[in-house]
């Protein structure tokens, strides 16, 4: 969940900077490009930040040439003529299946679903994504365990809220009393108790007759969003 | 005289040939609501009858009805508890201003319903005038007032329960959102009120309130029996402890000062429900003189680790419930199953992910639920947030908890690989076992269930009215045969499963008892009209489109986070909501069409 939101922002590709001349891709260095960057783009196994388009899709297609692949990655754009079907379907298959081999663990499962599924770039419960999902001649399995992989880093197991109430402050009560921890002990320390307040991030009411004066304590903001 | 009362007798007599009379004695000793649906449906006479003598009222989803039809059947209504927010609310999932205004329902009470003692909001929007006119219309006869994780009031609405209130004996406020101006509220109860008995500000942050009135109350009030705070000095409640006589229940508090000088707390001599906010191992022994009392023990928010938990549980034959985190171990469930043969209801909270936050034993696992399902035969209430699971645990569950009606597993998403998935044999085996079942969650990852498994939950819960599935089944064929069983499920919740709007829409219209639909996590059609599938009159299809949320996550920093899109689905005699916030879109067929 937490590491979604920066893996998005990498997505979108930069393409006015990378290019050899500034322009943006037109029709006429369409073959040049192709040859230059196609062996270092298949050679690479990490497919992070890269947006497959798939011809006739409807999503990040760049020309209206049906047989036409466009490839973003990592800041420039290759587009590849007259690339038949089959051809298409390999390539995503290995971009897929290398994201899901650097996915195995769980925890990073969402940053490299987020990057590596263009065509789940939104949540698969928005309509207008299910059209690819749904096209007949991708191979279904890859995609599929993307995206229930996918599914899983959108939809972690939720937390209650009256326990991530207790988690944060009792975080807070461990950062006033011992700012300096010995990350060899990480365990609330009995012995170090400090003269505090109960409710260290809130203000000082009658329930806590604090003898350390106000500004003392550097409570940090309740952090929870209702 | 006498002619006229055969005449009379024979005219109103109902078709099983008992007076009224009769019927009116016997009839308030039904209390249990099926029964009480079951009688009012016989003939219009009972219907009467059920309506004038029908004490209490739970409408599970406040729009399910109106104000206006309540009180036109039970107009001498004496209780009644209104449920709002979807549960999943309680998991920050749910816009806050999704809904559940009481406004509508206080007016109406303020109006209308002059029996009316006890009221019981449940994840309710309650703002301080409805306090106010609540407390101004019905505070001299108010027994009861519970607002159960609420929000949207402050203290100020509370200042008039205080002072119109006298006849309090239950102020429950437990986990609602409140905004806090002072702590004039409880000053206000406190010399007001004498005959209060359970108080609860148990996790709210309401910390303006002094210990002081408090004490009053203690004073006051000589049947308190019940008190729940929210972070108080301990050390402060030493006048307090003493002046609640007859205390039986307190939880709340907090230690801030060195462990030695809580030794000289002495607590209430009837004191057997029990939990202590930041108690830590050091402080853990004022405890032990009276463990063995206990039958309650919520160490949810206990610093305590698997070790502590041990040394504690063992001493306490008598518990019936626990509450805690996962910190508690296998070993501690062990210690659980030897010890505590009394034990009918256990929770096992998940702990923090955070490094070094948790003890490194803090895992649950088959092991531990082994052990449980020997040891505590009267076990009746089990949720548990695992870290490892096997079929033959779940099945031990089937085999011994004979008095389970109520089990909830959620699997943890930490460990990538999992002793023993499908659990498709276990879960058929704890449901054929566990015969009570009535309520049934089931949580758990892609593979953790086949369709086939799902199938077993359709075939063999015959009594289970609520159930909450996350991460189970393969494809809607499994749904589609999930939903051909499961005859008394009224209250579905599904999240991050697989099925398509269109097997969603077949499922509810399959489910013979359902009236209740919550899902998050599903399949989309094109055109997002497969759902209407499911249309038909009386039943309310809602979305929560997908949305991003900013919010401050475990360790404080900002994120966006994605909520994919919920539906809701509910029959509603009241026509679709009124009041819906930009976040929530009706479906319409008519207008979808």
């Amino acid at each position: 969940m937490e590491g979604e939101a920066e893996s998005r922002d990498e997505v979108k590709p930069n393409v006015a900077v990378k290019e050899t001349n500034g322009d943006i891709i037109g029709d006429n260095d369409v073959g040049k490009l192709g040859s230059v960057e196609a062996p270092d783009f298949l050679g690479k196994k990490n497919v992070r930040n890269c947006s497959l388009a798939m011809p006739g899709s409807g999503l990040n297609t760049t020309s209206h040439a049906p047989s036409q692949l466009t490839i973003f990655y990592g800041g420039s754009v290759c587009v590849f003529d007259a690339i038949p079907v089959e051809k298409v379907q390999e390539i995503m298959l290995i971009a897929s299946t290398a994201a899901a081999a650097n996915s195995a663990d769980m925890k990073n499962a969402a940053t490299d679903c987020a990057t590596t599924s263009p065509v789940l770039t939104r949540s698969p419960s928005l309509q207008s994504t299910a059209t690819a999902l749904a096209s007949p001649q991708a191979p279904v399995y890859p995609l599929q365990r993307t995206s229930l992989c996918k599914l899983q880093a959108e939809l972690p197991i939720a937390r209650r809220h009256s326990l991530q109430r207790f988690f944060e402050k009792r975080r807070d009560r461990l950062v006033n009393r011992n700012p300096y921890p010995n990350p060899s002990t990480p365990k609330m320390a009995d012995d170090t108790k400090a003269n505090l307040s109960a409710a260290t991030s809130l203000e000082s009411g009658c329930f806590e007759k604090s003898p350390v004066p106000q500004e003392d304590l550097q409570p940090k903001v309740p952090t929870h969003v209702a | 005289m006498e002619e006229n009362d055969n005449k009379m007798n024979k005219t109103m007599t109902s078709p099983v040939g008992m007076s009224d009379v009769v019927l009116g004695c016997v009839m308030p000793y039904i209390h249990d609501p099926k029964d009480r649906d079951a009688v009012s449906l016989v003939c219009r006479r009972w219907y009467e009858l059920d309506a004038l003598t029908r004490k209490h009222i739970t409408i599970a989803l406040c729009y399910t009805t109106s104000p206006d039809r309540l009180r036109r059947r039970f107009q001498h209504l004496e209780s009644l508890k209104l449920k709002g927010k979807p549960r999943a609310a309680m998991f920050n999932l749910i816009p806050e201003d999704w809904g559940g205004y009481v406004t509508p329902w206080v007016n109406e009470i303020a109006e209308n319903f002059n029996c009316l003692k006890s009221l019981h909001f449940r994840r309710m929007i309650v703002k301080d005038s409805d306090l106010e006119v609540l407390a101004r219309s019905r505070g001299k006869v108010l027994q009861v007032l519970k607002l159960d994780k609420c929000s949207g009031f402050s203290t100020d609405g509370l200042l008039h329960v205080g002072r119109s209130c006298r006849q309090l004996k239950t102020l429950f406020l437990e986990e609602s959102l409140i905004v806090e101006k002072d702590g004039q509220w409880l000053h206000e109860l406190a010399v007001n009120n004498s005959v209060m008995e359970t108080l609860n500000f148990y996790m709210t942050d309401l910390v303006k309130v002094s210990f002081e009135d408090l004490e009053l109350i203690a004073r006051n009030c000589r049947n308190l029996a019940s008190v729940k705070i929210s972070d108080c000095e301990i050390l402060d409640l030493v006048g307090f402890f003493p002046a609640a006589a007859v205390l039986e229940e307190f939880c709340g508090g907090s230690f801030n000062e060195q462990p030695d000088r809580y030794y000289a707390v002495s607590f209430p001599p009837k004191l057997c429900r029990l939990g202590l906010t930041y108690m830590g191992k050091n402080e853990m022994p004022i405890v032990f003189p009276f463990a063995s009392l206990l039958k309650k023990l919520d160490l949810l928010y206990a610093l305590l680790d698997t070790e502590d938990h041990c040394l504690l549980i063992q001493r306490c034959p008598n518990l019936e419930v626990l509450e805690t985190r996962n910190v508690i171990g296998d070993r501690g469930l062990e210690v659980l199953a030897r010890s505590c043969k009394r034990l009918k209801r256990l929770r096992i909270e998940r702990g923090a992910d955070e490094q070094g936050m948790e003890d490194e034993e803090g895992v649950v696992s088959q092991r531990g639920l082994m052990a449980l399902a020997q040891g505590c035969l009267e076990l009746e209430y089990l949720a548990v947030y695992v870290s490892d699971i096997t079929n033959a645990s779940l099945e031990y569950i089937g085999t011994y908890s004979k008095n389970l009606s109520d089990f909830r597993l959620v699997l943890l998403d930490r460990e990538e690989r999992i002793t023993d998935l499908p659990l498709d044999n276990g879960v058929r085996a704890l449901l054929r076992g566990c015969e009570k079942l009535r309520r049934f969650a089931l949580y758990l990852r892609p593979g953790g269930l086949t369709d086939v498994g799902l199938s077993y939950i359709g075939q063999y819960s015959p009594n289970v009215r609520w159930m909450l599935l996350g991460y189970v089944g393969e494809s809607d064929a499994g749904l589609l045969e999930f939903s051909k069983g499961c005859p008394s499920l009224q209250k579905l919740e599904m999240r991050g499963c697989c099925f398509s709007e269109h097997a969603l829409a077949v499922t509810v219209m399959q489910l013979t008892s359902l009236r209740y639909l919550w899902v998050q996590g599903y399949r989309a059609s094109q055109s997002g009209r497969d759902l209407l599938a499911m249309a038909r009159p009386f039943w309310n299809i809602e979305l929560i489109p997908a949305r991003r949320v900013v919010m401050n996550d475990q360790v404080g920093e900002a994120v966006v986070v994605e909520h994919p899109a919920h539906i809701l689905a509910y029959y509603s005699l009241a026509g679709p909501r009124t009041d819906f916030p930009e976040t929530v879109i009706p479906l319409d067929p008519l207008v979808a069409a």
